[in-house]
């Protein structure tokens, strides 16, 4: 199964469910139409749009949108440390305030590309710190909890 | 009207709104010139910046942030042959050629000074054509509503590059992302799964961040963009006498080309330069000289790229209805700060309107005066590496998201779509008509509601008023007429062999 068959069959599958919660919720009569009757068009448009790809992959082996055939994750490294240093930089706020978690999360993410000299892998995130600091904080009084 | 213009000025005039106006046409040059990040992807990332404002001054800068950033992307595509937004990719074809030739000045000054044209005759455009269109929007009822949306929808779905099923299928989830949070007519909870977090729906501006902002950060990452390699000298900057006769008719054209593109729902600035190019090829007595360093090829695109920016406001201001996604987004920071776009927006909003009208001509001399004297430092930035850049890209992306609720539910929200968007982006699926069909599905709802409830359930109501029902045709009519070449194309594949 391909990259882009696999999206299609997930966004069929997210329709369909809709499709059973608007259901659920009541679509009403069309003279007077109750809240489910929005999910359950668009889920069942979703579902109808995206049947014909999968039949076409069935069929032929490959869709329409088909043809990337590179990876779908080349520097997994980089992108997985991407996403945890933002996931740690909310904890790191709530929990160890603005100043600290800002200037962690970028010491991580501008050190982890490769060996960087002491000094300038901390005046730069202290740099950052100070800016963000100054204009989020002080200037626009946001306040981080 | 000219009164109204003199308002215009008074507010823009202003001190707060002259300096918000300097820097958002300031940052959004700086981040148009920087490549991967486009006029969305910076508004986005500068939204938090103009919630401590007052409305007004929001709009100036948000508008600063979009032309400045369609005036920025042509430096990249000139000098270093990467669109620093998506619109300049037309004007890689020729401006990167004159660069080669040791002509990079000139092509730089037509593509500032076109842009400033262009810019002044879509400010004229929209100020004679906005305040007329909202005294019509104001006779449209929810038949009309409906019939327009359907069609703004239709044309974003349709506009949309790569597979038309896959856009459509990416407005349909759009559609239903709009649909979570508190039912807008009975007031019922719709796919919250409990969470209180989510009874006001999802947030634009977390949903933007993550699609736009982390996306484009995750991909640059995983493409391994370290920086651009300038090379080349820019030479004399001052277009010659002939430069400037060869532009002037190209820049005429795309100004009115890229107007009408930019109203159209779905229309959009690449589209408008696109068509701009095809456009002055095919009137140029020397259409071999395209693609070799042609100038009418930078004229033409910059201003076409540079009017529909503007005139892109015209269905925003007067019916509330974003065409594009940097339209949804200056929606989204409106909405903010309590002011909502619509029929009435310019006559409630009258110094909001004409302070944006009289900024945006400011500012488009201010973008002139900056581009030409600060090449060389826009070359110097291009020379930053990534790895300076994007923590602190991630950083305004995390503030922008949790500033608009003060939640961190909304940070998760923008790192989920910030992932999704990673995998749109790696299966060539465009999130424009996502983020429109999220913008315009609840009022698509509430209006559709409203319809069936006044024709007690009659969909013969949209065949009794003629401008919905000429929305609702051109809906159907459109995508049907744009597919018959590609249609006759594959009969005439299907028919060869039979022939032979």
């Amino acid at each position: 199964m391909t990259r882009a068959a696999i999206g299609d069959a997930a966004l069929v599958a997210v329709g369909v469910a809709a499709c059973i919660f608007g259901a659920r919720l009541g679509i009403g009569a069309i003279n007077a139409p109750e809240s489910g009757l929005m999910p359950f068009i668009v889920g069942a448009l979703l579902a109808a749009l995206g049947l014909p790809g999968l039949f076409a992959r069935a069929g032929d082996g490959h869709g329409e949108a088909d043809g990337d055939d590179t990876p779908f994750v080349r520097n997994p490294r980089g992108w997985l440390l991407t996403v945890a240093a933002v996931i740690g930089l909310a904890v790191g706020v709530a929990y160890l305030s603005f100043v600290p978690a800002v200037f962690l999360f970028t010491l991580v993410l501008y050190t982890a590309g490769g060996p960087r000299r002491i000094v300038g892998s901390l005046v730069y995130p202290a740099l950052v710190t100070l800016a963000c600091w100054l204009v989020f904080v002080h200037w626009f009084g946001v306040s981080f909890r | 009207m000219l009164v109204d213009l003199l308002l215009g000025f008074q507010v823009a005039f202003e001190w707060q709104n002259l300096a918000f106006c300097f820097a958002g046409a300031l940052l959004g040059t700086l981040i148009g010139v920087l490549p991967g990040i486009g006029p969305a992807g910076a508004l986005a990332l500068l939204l938090p910046a103009t919630m401590a404002v007052p409305p007004v001054t929001a709009i100036i800068m948000m508008a600063g942030i979009y032309y400045g950033a369609m005036y920025g992307g042509s430096t990249t595509a000139i000098l270093v042959n990467i669109p620093g937004e998506a619109a300049s990719i037309v004007t890689t074809l020729d401006g990167y050629q004159m660069a080669q030739k040791g002509r990079a000045g000139p092509a730089l000054a037509i593509a500032a000074l076109g842009s400033f044209a262009a810019g002044l005759l879509a400010i004229a455009g929209l100020v004679f054509v906005a305040p007329p269109l909202a005294d019509i929007a104001l006779s449209f009822q929810s038949p009309e509503f409906v019939a327009l949306l359907v069609l703004g929808l239709t044309l974003t779905s349709y506009i949309a590059f790569g597979s038309k099923r896959r856009a459509f299928m990416m407005a349909a989830f759009g559609l239903l992302l709009g649909t979570i949070g508190l039912d807008p007519v009975d007031g019922v909870e719709r796919l919250t799964f409990g969470s209180t977090y989510l009874l006001d729906g999802i947030g634009l501006v977390p949903l933007v961040m993550g699609l736009f902002g982390v996306a484009e950060v995750l991909v640059n990452i995983d493409d391994n963009i370290r920086q651009s390699t300038v090379s080349g000298s820019v030479g004399r900057v001052m277009p010659s006498r002939n430069d400037l006769k060869d532009s002037a008719g190209p820049t005429l054209r795309g100004s009115g080309l890229g107007f009408l593109i930019g109203i159209i729902p779905g229309g959009n600035a690449i589209i408008a330069s696109m068509l701009s190019y095809i456009t002055e090829r095919k009137l140029s007595r020397t259409p071999e000289r395209f693609g070799q360093g042609a100038i009418e090829g930078v004229a033409g695109p910059e201003a076409a790229n540079n009017s529909a920016a503007v005139s892109a406001f015209v269905p925003l201001v007067t019916l509330g209805i974003p065409t594009n996604s940097v339209m949804a987004l200056m929606l989204a920071g409106l909405m903010v700060q309590g002011v909502s776009p619509g029929p009435m927006f310019i006559s409630q909003h009258a110094d909001v309107f004409w302070g944006l009208m009289a900024s945006m001509i400011i500012g488009n001399a201010m973008l002139l005066v900056l581009n030409l004297p600060l090449i060389g430092l826009w070359i110097r930035l291009l020379k930053i590496e990534y790895r300076y850049l994007f923590p602190v890209l991630l950083l305004f992306c995390f503030i922008g998201a949790y500033v608009v609720n003060n939640s961190y539910f909304d940070v998760g929200v923008m790192l989920v779509f910030g992932l999704f968007g990673f995998w749109m982006r790696r299966n060539r699926l465009e999130p424009a008509p996502l983020i429109l069909a999220f913008v315009l599905g609840p009022m698509l709802e509430e209006n559709l509601r409203r319809t069936l409830i006044v024709s007690e359930g009659s969909f013969g109501i949209f065949f009794e008023r003629p401008i919905a029902l000429t929305f609702l045709c051109l809906a159907l009519l459109l995508p049907i007429i744009g597919s018959l070449p590609a249609m006759a194309g594959r009969l005439t594949k299907i028919r060869a062999p039979e022939d032979v």
